[in-house]
């Protein structure tokens, strides 16, 4: 029965991954005037002051906690709707840029090429950041370390650097005594 | 006398709208150039109304009828897994910095593959063993694609790479029939709920199901016209902006 569950939530899960990249999602870009109709407007500096450490230091010392909370909610709530448009955008800008290599114009096709090069870099980037702004928002008043991606490597590059250097220091405790 | 004589005609249906249909998307393939981009896929739209027709011209039931059957049912199954690796490489091969989600993504699908396969190893239990296993066996197919099409579909709509129009027919027909038919097979070779002649009747509903999302996708006239120009963006910007984050929440 167990098993049964699994695999009709699985084409379940199929099922409706599949209507939510059917349907039409996006206003629909044709050329450079959709483009500029269609898209959102939002400021990068007001985005940077909503994730601000020293703005939020600073609320955190002249509010009190649950006021506090509340406007950090507030906060991450916001930060995470720019993100939204801001992830709409790059969408919007990866058609254009498809559209952009159908021409002829070889130099334009390299310019979509970094286009969809950077809106896809920035879905990825919005994909590593909105887990944590979920998190920020749950626990408005926590901070938040998480583990590295890069970490692992790192500990073990300097583990495998700690041992060469007992090795070489082994081998010449060896060569001396010798 | 009369309904016997609509399923015939729905059957009939079922049968000639893929067949007719996948020899259209075949044709639009080779027009369009698309060739080389979809190899597999193409020889999965060949393959399946060839194995077909072959099948009209065979005496049924027969042994040469169930070989081309059975053996037929098996390379398309490993074919349309082969279509989701195309897929996932025609998306993927342009942008390095992709491999790295993509093959983390590869490992945890097929970490969550090899548990939930070893979770449905079940035995046949009813009368006919045979067709029964192979119904299992086909369900443990079906389980692999629906496992790395959901996969697939999540990074599509998780990175917006719905604009890829063909992948993205091709991932949703994939995605809809497999679901479809591992239902069926389900509610067919594990719960018993449904007879043969259903199953085969919804079975064929899936795979037209399918077959017109592929049809609309390669049959519809071009995906626009080009734009000349591009405007400037500030995605630099936020790429920025956003990687400064990433790397303070998460590389300390």
């Amino acid at each position: 029965m167990v098993s049964t569950l699994i695999v009709l939530a699985l084409a379940a899960s199929s099922l409706v991954l599949a209507w939510t990249i059917l349907r039409p999602g996006l206003p629909e870009i044709r050329d450079l005037d959709d483009w500029e109709a269609k898209r959102h407007e939002v400021d990068l500096q007001a985005f940077r002051m909503l994730l601000d450490g020293t703005e939020q230091r600073y609320l955190r010392t002249s509010l009190p906690p649950r006021k506090f909370r509340e406007f950090q909610r507030k906060r991450t709530a916001l930060a995470l709707q720019s993100l939204n448009l801001v992830g709409k955008n790059a969408q919007m800008l990866m058609k254009l840029g498809n559209l952009a290599k159908m021409g002829a114009d070889p130099a334009l096709a390299k310019q979509a090429d970094d286009l969809i090069h950077g809106a896809l870099r920035l879905r990825v980037n919005l994909l590593l950041i909105q887990p944590y702004l979920w998190l920020k928002w749950l626990f408005p008043g926590g901070m938040l370390p998480l583990p590295a991606f890069e970490m692992p490597y790192e500990e073990l590059a300097g583990y495998f650097s700690r041992i060469r250097q007992q090795r070489q220091w082994d081998l010449k405790q060896a060569l001396t005594t010798s | 006398m009369r309904p016997m004589r609509l399923s015939q005609l729905v059957s009939s249906i079922l049968w000639l709208v893929p067949l007719s249909l996948q020899a259209a998307i075949a044709l639009a393939i080779l027009w369009r150039r698309l060739l080389r981009v979809f190899p597999i896929f193409f020889s999965y739209t060949v393959l399946v109304p060839v194995r077909d027709i072959i099948l009209l011209l065979l005496p049924f039931p027969g042994n040469r009828y169930s070989f081309v059957f059975w053996w037929g049912d098996a390379v398309v199954i490993l074919l349309s897994l082969a279509i989701i690796f195309e897929v996932l490489w025609h998306l993927f091969r342009p942008y390095p910095f992709l491999h790295f989600v993509f093959r983390l993504v590869g490992i945890v699908a097929v970490v969550v593959i090899v548990c939930t396969l070893t979770l449905l190893r079940t035995g046949p239990i009813g009368a006919d063993r045979i067709l029964e296993s192979i119904l299992l066996m086909e369900r443990s197919a079906r389980v692999l694609q629906v496992g790395l099409l959901v996969a697939l579909m999540l990074l599509m709509s998780r990175l917006g790479l719905t604009w890829q129009h063909y992948s993205l027919g091709i991932a949703a027909g994939f995605g809809i029939y497999s679901a479809l038919d591992l239902i069926l097979l389900e509610l067919r070779g594990h719960l018993h709920f449904v007879n043969y002649a259903a199953f085969a009747f919804l079975g064929s509903g899936a795979y037209n199901l399918a077959v017109l999302v592929w049809a609309f996708y390669f049959l519809k006239s071009g995906a626009g016209t080009p734009v000349r120009s591009l405007p400037s963006t500030e995605l630099a910007n936020w790429n920025a902006a956003l990687t400064e984050h990433v790397d303070k929440w998460y590389r300390h």
